[in-house]
C-alpha cells in the first residue's frame, strides 16, 4: 500500500478533436497523502477543475493513471468508478449541488441511499454531522431557506456521511461571505488534520493559503509549482 | 424512493399537469373501453339472451339484425335429427311504429316463440308460462322517450299500420342501431312483417342432455346444407365481429381508446421529460456522488409510477360519474369491474414508456458538469 491515498501519474487530458483539440492537462504527476490539505491554484483555464474531475473519477485521462486508495481508476469499469466515488470520495461544490426538494437532513442521507445503507443509521449519523456543523436548528429546512454558508455545511455533511478518506472541494468558499468562508476553511482544515483525510481544494480564494499544508500551482495544464507551506 | 416523491411534489403545478394528463388518458381508456364492451354486448345481446344451443340461419347471415327468410320446414327436419330436443323460431325486421301523436318511428321488431328463452322479454299473459298476449308489445325503458310512451300502460299504437298495444317495459335491451328494439310474439311479428306461413328467419335448436353440441351441429349441417348451423357462441362472436370489424364502428371506438392511450402518453412524456430536464443537474450530482445508472433509472421510473398511480386513481374516480352521465345517451355502455382494473397496467406501462426519453437524458448526463458553477 503506497503512502499516498490519491495520485495522478503522467496524466494528460484534452478536449475536442482534430484541429479543435485543446489540451487541458499535460503529463501531470501528483501524490496526495492523508492528513494533508492541498490547495490547487491557478488562473482560469489552467486545468484545476479537470484535475479535480480526474481525482474524483469523473473523468478518465487520455494518458497516464489515477490511483484511488491504491486502485487504478483507469482499469475500473464505469460502475466500479461509481462505487469508488460512493465509498472513498466526498465532494464539495462551489454551487453546493443540494437537492432543492429535500430538507437539509434528507440531502445528507441521500448519499447513504445511493450506497444502499440502512436508513435508520444514516439518519442518526446525518443528524450528528449536521449538529456538529452547527445546523441543529435547520435540519428540516429546504436549501432555499438556508444561507450560503449553511448550504455549504450541509454539503460538507453529505460528503462526510460515508466517512470517505478523500475530500475534493471545488471553490468551496467562492459563493460565501468572508465569515462563512472562514468557517468552511476551518472545518475542512479540521477534517484533514483530525480526521486523517486527504483534502484537495481548488480555489482562487487567497484565504486558503493560511489553512493549506501544500499549494500546487497549475498553468496551461502543467504543474509549475508544488510547495509545502 | 423519497427523492422521486419529493421531486414530483416540489413543483406542484407540474405534478398536477402530469397527473391531469394521466387522468385524461385513464378516463379515455376506460370510457372508450366501456363503449366498446357495451357495443360488443349489445351486438350479440339478443343471441345471448336465448336458451338455444344452436342457431339455424340463412347462409351468409352475419348478425341477428340482418336476417333473411328461410323455409320453416327446416325446423321439422331439425327435430328429426338425433339429439334435438326441440326448436323454436325467431324473426326480426325494421318496421314503422306509429306513436300516439301519429308520427312514425322506425323500430327493430323482434318476434319469438316463448320457448326461445326466458330472458327474451316476450309478452305473456299474467300467471301463465306459455300464454301469449295478442297484439302485445314490450319496449325497453331507455326507449320510452323516443317512442313517446307515457307512464301508464297499455298504450294503443300501430306497427306497419296494424293495431298493437304496448303492455310492458323491460330493461337491458337498448339497441345500438338507432332503432329501438320492440318485442312481440312470433305469431304477431310474422303478421306485422307479412311473412309467409312457410317462412321464418331463425330456427333455434335445443339439444337433449347427453348429446354434444358439436356433434348435433355437424349432423344438422350435413342434413340441411342450404342453411347455416352455428352454435350460439359462434353466432354471437360472428355478430360481434361483424359489427365491430365489418361496419367500422368498433374500429372507430377502438381507435379512440388507443388514441386516448397515445394522447396520455404524449402529455405524460412531455411532463416527465421536462421534470427530468429541470432536475438534470441534480441527476449529474447523483452520478458524481456515485449513483449507478440503475439508481437513476429507479428515481425516474418511480416518479413516473407515482404520477401514474395518482392519475390512475383520479381517472377511475371520475369515470364512474361520467359514465352515469353518459348512460341516458348511450344506454348500452358497459363498465364491468375488471375494466378499470385492467386499465391499471396499461396506465403504468404508459408512464414507464413516457419516461424512456427522460431516462436516456439522465443516465447520459456528464457528471463532471457538477463543477460548473
Amino acid at each position: 500500500m503506497p503512502e499516498h491515498s490519491l495520485a495522478v501519474e503522467n496524466a494528460s487530458v484534452s478536449f475536442g478533436s482534430g484541429s479543435t483539440r485543446v489540451p487541458a492537462l499535460t503529463d501531470v504527476s501528483l501524490q496526495f497523502v492523508p492528513s494533508t490539505l492541498t490547495l490547487v491554484m491557478g488562473p482560469s483555464g489552467s486545468g484545476k477543475t479537470t484535475l479535480l474531475s480526474l481525482l474524483g473519477c469523473l473523468l478518465t485521462p487520455d494518458a497516464g493513471s489515477v490511483f484511488i486508495q491504491g486502485a487504478n481508476a483507469g482499469l475500473c469499469s464505469a460502475e466500479e468508478r461509481s462505487a469508488l466515488r460512493r465509498r472513498e470520495i466526498g465532494f464539495i461544490f462551489q454551487a453546493f449541488r443540494l437537492f432543492h426538494s429535500l430538507s437539509a437532513i434528507e440531502n445528507v442521507v441521500i448519499k447513504s441511499d445511493i450506497a444502499g445503507t440502512g436508513r435508520k443509521d444514516s439518519q442518526k449519523i446525518a443528524l450528528d454531522l449536521l449538529v456538529s456543523l452547527g445546523l441543529d436548528g435547520k435540519l428540516h429546512l429546504k436549501p432555499d431557506a438556508l444561507s450560503g454558508g449553511e448550504k455549504q455545511r450541509v454539503a460538507i455533511a453529505r460528503a462526510l456521511i460515508s466517512n470517505p478518506k478523500i475530500l475534493l472541494a471545488d471553490e468551496p468558499t467562492a459563493s460565501l461571505d468572508s465569515n462563512a468562508g472562514r468557517q468552511i476553511c476551518e472545518i475542512l482544515r479540521r477534517l484533514a488534520q483530525d480526521g486523517k483525510r486527504t483534502v484537495v481544494i481548488v480555489s482562487h480564494d487567497p484565504r486558503w493559503s493560511s489553512f493549506a499544508d501544500r499549494t500546487v500551482l497549475l498553468e496551461d495544464g502543467r504543474v509549475i509549482d508544488d510547495r509545502r507551506n | 424512493m423519497r427523492l422521486a416523491w419529493y421531486n414530483i411534489t416540489h413543483d406542484r403545478m407540474r405534478f398536477a399537469v402530469t397527473v391531469l394528463g394521466i387522468t385524461c388518458a385513464v378516463f379515455l381508456m376506460i370510457f372508450q373501453g366501456s363503449i366498446l364492451l357495451g357495443f360488443l354486448q349489445a351486438a350479440s345481446k339478443i343471441i345471448d339472451s336465448t336458451g338455444a344451443d344452436l342457431w339455424i340461419s340463412g347462409r351468409g347471415v352475419q348478425c341477428f339484425e340482418f336476417a333473411v327468410p328461410i323455409e320453416r320446414r327446416f325446423a321439422d327436419l331439425a327435430r328429426g335429427v338425433p339429439g334435438v330436443r326441440g326448436t323454436s323460431r325467431i324473426v326480426t325486421s325494421l318496421v314503422q311504429f306509429r306513436k300516439i301523436d301519429g308520427s312514425q318511428q322506425q323500430v327493430a321488431l323482434i318476434g319469438a316463440d316463448v320457448s326461445s328463452g326466458a330472458r327474451l322479454p316476450i309478452p305473456q299473459l299474467a300467471g301463465t308460462r306459455l300464454g301469449i298476449m295478442p297484439d302485445a308489445l314490450v319496449v325497453d325503458s331507455s326507449n320510452t322517450q323516443i317512442l313517446d310512451i307515457p307512464g301508464r300502460l297499455p298504450l294503443e299504437v300501430e306497427i306497419n299500420d296494424q293495431r298493437a298495444r304496448v303492455v310492458g317495459r323491460t330493461s337491458g335491451f337498448s339497441s345500438f342501431l338507432g332503432s329501438p328494439y320492440v318485442f312481440t310474439s312470433y305469431t304477431d311479428a310474422s303478421r306485422y312483417l307479412g311473412l309467409r306461413p312457410d317462412e321464418t328467419m331463425f330456427i333455434l335448436v335445443q339439444i337433449q342432455p347427453g348429446f354434444g353440441v358439436e356433434g348435433v351441429k355437424n349432423e344438422l349441417q350435413t342434413r340441411l346444407p342450404d342453411v347455416e348451423v352455428s352454435t350460439r357462441e359462434e353466432f354471437s362472436h360472428r355478430a360481434q365481429f361483424y359489427w365491430t370489424s365489418q361496419t367500422g364502428a368498433g374500429g372507430a371506438i377502438l381507435a379512440a381508446a388507443v388514441l386516448g392511450f397515445f394522447v396520455g402518453l404524449t402529455i405524460v412524456s412531455q411532463a416527465i421529460y421536462s421534470t427530468t430536464m429541470e432536475h438534470i443537474e441534480e441527476f449529474a450530482t447523483l452520478k458524481a456522488l456515485g449513483a449507478t445508472s440503475g439508481y437513476i433509472v429507479r428515481v425516474i421510473i418511480s416518479q413516473a409510477m407515482l404520477s401514474g398511480l395518482a392519475g390512475y386513481l383520479l381517472g377511475v374516480l371520475i369515470t364512474n360519474p361520467m359514465i352515469r352521465a353518459a348512460r341516458p345517451h348511450i344506454p348500452w355502455i358497459s363498465t364491468p369491474w375488471w375494466l378499470p382494473v385492467g386499465v391499471f397496467l396499461p396506465a403504468l406501462a404508459m408512464c414507464a414508456l413516457a419516461s424512456i426519453l427522460s431516462v436516456k437524458a439522465a443516465i447520459t448526463v456528464e457528471p463532471a458538469k457538477v463543477f460548473r458553477a
